[in-house]
């Protein structure tokens, strides 16, 4: 199977939120850059007010960056129109929010099937899609119960369920178990880690809560506007990185008696060649 | 909430068709006794007559043949107000063209009779109206309250100037000094003949169109000598005042009540909108567009609306006859006035004349509150629905 090193490609973003009539000018995001390979799930730590929802915001196309580029499977978000961005939303994210953000007058099943209406998806198929999805989750007996009905772990199973309704290829959760109880918050963690692992997401969570952040593949942390991996992550991409390049390296030897190239072998696709530029915490 | 807001709308939208349907129905009557006004003309001598004085001058015999010969003249009529014992006042009238109904018919000339008297139009309580075919008949129609108070009935006699006139009609005005003291009206010429007056005070020509009113008096004047005034009845006076006066007032309250009802709508949908700002964030964290985000809004701030029509319909019913009660009420108590700006004053209390006799819900009443609801739903929410809709998503979550 091949990886794309670069499925999300931040290069020095920066985000500023301007003085209010409350607030002084605040800098969530400064002149950060990040790279996430296909399918990895990467956590992102801070304490409140770090920035982290600004990151996900700009990841998810909710917001644009002040400047610098956001790239997410090869598209540079910061370059899309409005109307392509809302298609981007619709069609390749999927969104987990600590409060769930369920429709009161829906029920779960409803819920699920809302997120499928803008991608057109034919009812009947909508329905036997958001049904499946509940299974999934555990809460196959629970369909046509309103959110009020259900506890705060089987509204954050309806609003995962609800993230993957169209079959996103990134997955962007913020605080997905901060409102939940101890034991509802690590079998919500697993249920969410291994749906994304199964459907093969590239997942990005932001969290404060450690034990959220030790189960993902990566982790940064953000503090003041500035994104640092930690030492286990700066090591495993240092590892993919030298093994994307020996790949390559590979490649290119055995293509030479051919005089064209040959296809990156199975392990990783190419990455982006640029150098890291000055700032950039990419090793 | 809902109940809340069905309650305003349904008043304010209820109120709206109450007043408009008021004030059309005003504007309706007073063009149409504008028009009947503005193509009449009178013609009387110039000798001052005072408001009080009845037996006025009368005109030469050959006046109205010389008016008849104008061009443009559709129809004269004549009249005289002349006392006869015992303080009652006779109007005679009678057509002097064929086809030409002078003492019936429901125009504005059926209000035109002696200010004393306060003569009104009226309505046939017993018998029957005068007839184009009694112009040389010895009948009268007579005040329904002289008719009590004499004890005089259908088919008895009434005796004026000696020459008895048999009362084929019995008259109600509305109003009880006029019922006690309008006049007995009788055909023109058995009136002349009775108090052997020798010709009308005063002749009513009716122009042929409205616009060559001007013309046509000109023409009259040079037919007919400086002896006369001619001049057209074009001021409808303190009852022309009034109606408009009311039109007016009632016209502003249909807009006030269409303003409340579209603040309220407006106020509730702010309310609505700005609680739920997650909701439409979530919206477009899911990848709904503007225009699906803004047109929901929209139909359900139509609804809210359209929540308030049966109210509407009910206020409008129970309360429409009440108001319209209200408004004749007001016009009648400062509604008489003069007709025309001559120097003979003739006064009329007929205000009421001129408002809509019935308030009911018609299919187009129906219609227009439909289509006024819908419309206040959307005029009213646009700015919030907008407001809301241009939120950048990041933005409305955060909410």
């Amino acid at each position: 199977m091949k990886i794309t090193l670069d499925f999300i490609r931040l290069r020095h973003v920066t985000k500023t939120y301007p003085k209010t009539k409350e607030t002084e000018e605040v800098t969530a995001l400064d002149n950060i850059s990040l790279r996430i390979p296909e399918g990895h799930l990467a956590a992102v730590v801070g304490e409140s007010g770090s920035g982290k929802t600004t990151l996900l915001n700009l990841l998810g196309g909710l917001d644009r960056p002040d400047s610098g580029a956001v790239i997410v499977n090869g598209e540079d978000l910061a370059e899309l129109g409005e109307r392509e961005l809302v298609r981007f939303r619709a069609s390749r994210v999927g969104f987990v929010i600590q409060t769930y953000y369920l429709l009161p007058a829906l029920t779960a099943w409803e819920n699920v099937e809302l997120a499928m209406e803008p991608n057109r998806v034919p009812s009947s198929e909508r329905r036997e899609r958001a049904r499946e999805l509940l299974k999934s989750v555990g809460l196959e007996s629970r369909l046509n119960h309103l959110p009020g009905q259900l506890s705060g772990g089987e509204q954050q199973r309806v609003a995962i369920a609800r993230a993957l309704a169209n079959r996103p290829i990134l997955l962007l959760a913020d605080e997905p178990t901060g409102n939940l109880d101890k034991k509802n918050r690590y079998a919500v963690l697993e249920l969410f880690l291994r749906l994304a692992r199964e459907n093969k997401i590239t997942m990005v969570v932001v969290t404060h809560d450690s034990r959220v952040s030790e189960r993902c593949d990566l982790e940064y942390s953000l503090k003041n506007g500035k994104l640092r991996p930690t030492n286990r992550t700066s090591k495993k991409l240092a590892e993919m990185q030298a093994e994307a390049s020996r790949s390559r390296d590979m490649a290119a030897a055995n293509a030479q008696p051919l005089a064209r190239p040959e296809p990156v072998p199975d392990g990783y696709e190419s990455c982006d060649r640029e150098e890291p530029t000055k700032g950039d915490i990419m090793p | 909430m809902a109940l809340g807001v069905a309650l305003v709308v349904g008043i304010s939208i209820g109120g709206f068709l109450i007043f408009s349907q008021i004030a059309a129905s005003i504007q309706g009557n007073v063009a149409a006794a504008q028009s009947a006004v503005k193509n009449l003309i009178a013609v009387q001598s110039t000798t001052p007559v005072y408001h009080e004085q009845v037996n006025a001058p009368m005109t030469e015999p050959g006046l109205v043949g010389k008016i008849e010969q104008v061009s443009g003249v559709l129809a004269v009529q004549r009249v005289s107000y002349v006392n006869f014992n015992g303080g009652a006042i006779v109007r005679g009238g009678a057509p002097p063209i064929e086809g030409i109904d002078v003492v019936s018919g429901g125009t504005l000339m059926d209000v035109i009779g002696n200010g004393q008297a306060g003569a009104s139009p009226y309505t046939i309580a017993q018998g029957r109206d005068l007839q184009p075919s009694d112009s040389n008949s010895a009948v009268c129609i007579i005040p329904a309250g002289y008719a009590s108070i004499s004890g005089i009935g259908l088919g008895q006699s009434v005796q004026e100037n000696g020459t008895p006139f048999t009362v084929v009609g019995i008259y109600s005005v509305g109003d009880t000094y006029a019922n006690n003291g309008g006049p007995t009206i009788v055909p023109y010429d058995p009136a002349l003949q009775a108090t052997l007056a020798p010709g009308p005070n005063v002749v009513y020509v009716t122009a042929a169109t409205t616009g060559s009113v001007y013309t046509l008096v000109g023409e009259i004047q040079s037919a007919i000598g400086q002896d006369y005034e001619v001049q057209p009845v074009s001021d409808l006076g303190a009852v022309g005042n009034d109606i408009n006066s009311i039109a007016s007032i009632n016209q502003e309250e249909e807009y006030v009540s269409l303003a409340v009802g579209a603040i309220v709508i407006g106020l509730v949908t702010f309310v609505v909108t700005a609680q739920r700002r997650r909701e439409i964030g979530l919206l477009k964290l899911l990848g709904f567009t503007n225009g699906s985000i803004v047109s929901q809004l929209a139909l359900e701030s139509m609804l809210w609306s359209l929540l308030g029509l049966p109210i509407a319909l009910a206020v409008s019913v129970l309360a429409g006859p009440l108001v319209l009660q209200s408004v004749q009420q007001s016009a009648n108590a400062g509604g008489s006035g003069t007709i025309y700006s001559g120097s003979s004053a003739h006064s009329v209390s007929a205000a009421s004349q001129f408002l809509a006799a019935t308030f009911e819900v018609t299919p187009s009443t129906l219609l227009l509150a439909v289509l006024v609801t819908v419309c206040i739903g959307l005029v009213g929410a646009i700015l919030p629905i907008l407001r809301a809709a241009r939120l950048r998503p990041a933005e409305a979550m955060r909410a």
